[in-house]
């Protein structure tokens, strides 16, 4: 009986907490119980890991304190800072979603405490079609939507980038546009890359950077 | 109308739908027919609905900023066009314009979410595999990213095979890298 009344009372507090989420901030009370009630508190020391890029695990982690660094690990060592996160954040989205390997790395800054939603949790609720499965997977929709808008924006301002340091404008002008749709429609970036670098154009390109070349030796 | 059941039923955007669940969202679909040359979206503009293919070829295009049209690729039958426009309120990021005659089935934003209001079973699943074909998507454009991250001189290749100095690369990728840091 005790313990009944513990965790009544730690729900309790998970849902006041996971109001706070701005993500959450329209879901009636009665969903975000039963979110909650499908919650599992866990606590990182700082410097720890809490997913490893690469690795197995669908859990999705709503962030109630502490800093998270959010970090992409290159082949042959080093990092990557993709960006800081803290309270109110929810990561590893993706991987609940479609239950492939983590994109990224997650390491806590500070102690972090976090509130975890598994995958096989969140599928169960989905199942039973509960409310707050769908309405938080309309949430996750756009979320993933968004993200993939503003990837194609950070690769787009580098090709843009990229052009003015060719210093061979319209190529890339015409590049940049193209680019940008096929990103969106997921086509491989590379195979297009080449297609426009290929033939007439580059030769074009070629030419005009050795006539550049020659003008400023000259 | 049995035709537009088998051909929803073999797209993978329902491949885990009943048989009820189809005929449930195949109401929602009208059938467009369109000709050689007709636009069915433009780039810019607000979307608001998805579109699968039925027949005939569509040119996806995009203007670049000379105003030269560049066809980024040609969709046929079974393909699925705009799904996006069901989710967010974004833009069209190109526009569609028939190669051929053909047809498309259309399912609106407000038939979408009108789905959505009534709890319907389907509507659980094509939110699920609209979101799905999100994440793959994402994914994708994260190894591109990350393409860039390890080997950010690859950018620099024709410049690089053209002799541009080493330290002006280094200068150049020194600032593109800084634009992957959020």
């Amino acid at each position: 009986m005790a313990t009944q009344a513990i965790d009544e009372e730690r729900m309790a507090h998970h849902v006041e907490l996971l109001r706070k989420f701005p993500v959450l901030a329209r879901f009636p009370e009665k969903e975000l119980r039963v979110l909650a009630t499908n919650m599992q508190e866990s606590r990182y020391k700082a410097g720890r890991t809490i997913v490893r890029q690469g690795s197995e695990g669908a859990t999705c982690f709503f962030v109630l304190f502490g800093r998270v660094q959010v970090l992409k690990e290159l082949e042959g060592g080093g990092d990557i800072l993709l960006a800081t996160v803290g309270p109110g954040s929810v990561l590893g989205q993706v991987s609940l979603l479609d239950g492939q390997p983590r994109s990224a790395t997650c390491r806590a800054l500070e102690n972090v405490i976090v509130l975890e939603l598994s995958r096989d949790r969140y599928l169960e609720m989905y199942k039973k079609r509960e409310l707050v499965a769908l309405r938080f997977q309309h949430l996750l929709s756009v979320s993933v939507f968004k993200q993939i808008r503003e990837a194609n924006d950070r690769v787009r301002k580098t090709i843009r980038l990229v052009g003015e340091e060719h210093e061979a404008e319209d190529l890339f002008e015409s590049m940049k546009g193209a680019l940008q749709a096929v990103e969106e429609m997921g086509i491989d970036l590379d195979d297009v890359t080449y297609t426009i670098l290929e033939g007439q154009k580059r030769d074009e390109m070629r030419a005009r950077h050795q006539k550049m070349r020659e003008e400023q030796n000259s | 109308m049995a035709d537009l059941f088998s051909f929803l039923s073999g797209l993978r955007l329902f491949k885990d739908f009943s048989k009820e669940e189809i005929h449930t969202v195949m109401r929602l679909f009208n059938r467009i027919r369109f000709d050689t040359g007709e636009v069915l979206a433009y780039e810019g503009k607000k979307g608001d609905a998805m579109f699968l293919i039925g027949e005939g070829v569509i040119k996806v295009m995009r203007e670049t900023e000379k105003g030269v049209a560049v066809t980024l690729a040609r969709l046929g039958e079974g393909e699925v066009i705009g799904e996006m426009a069901l989710i967010d309120n974004g833009e069209r990021s190109a526009t569609l314009v028939a190669e051929t005659k053909g047809l498309v089935y259309k399912l609106s934003r407000k038939d979408f979410n009108g789905l959505i209001a009534k709890l319907d079973p389907a509507a659980f699943k094509l939110l699920w595999s609209i979101t799905l074909a999100g994440c793959e998507r994402l994914r994708e454009v994260d190894r591109q990213v990350e393409h860039y991250l390890r080997h950010p001189e690859t950018l620099y290749e024709p410049e690089i095979r053209n002799g541009m100095d080493r330290s002006a690369v280094s200068q150049a990728v020194h600032k593109v890298m800084k634009l992957f840091r959020k």
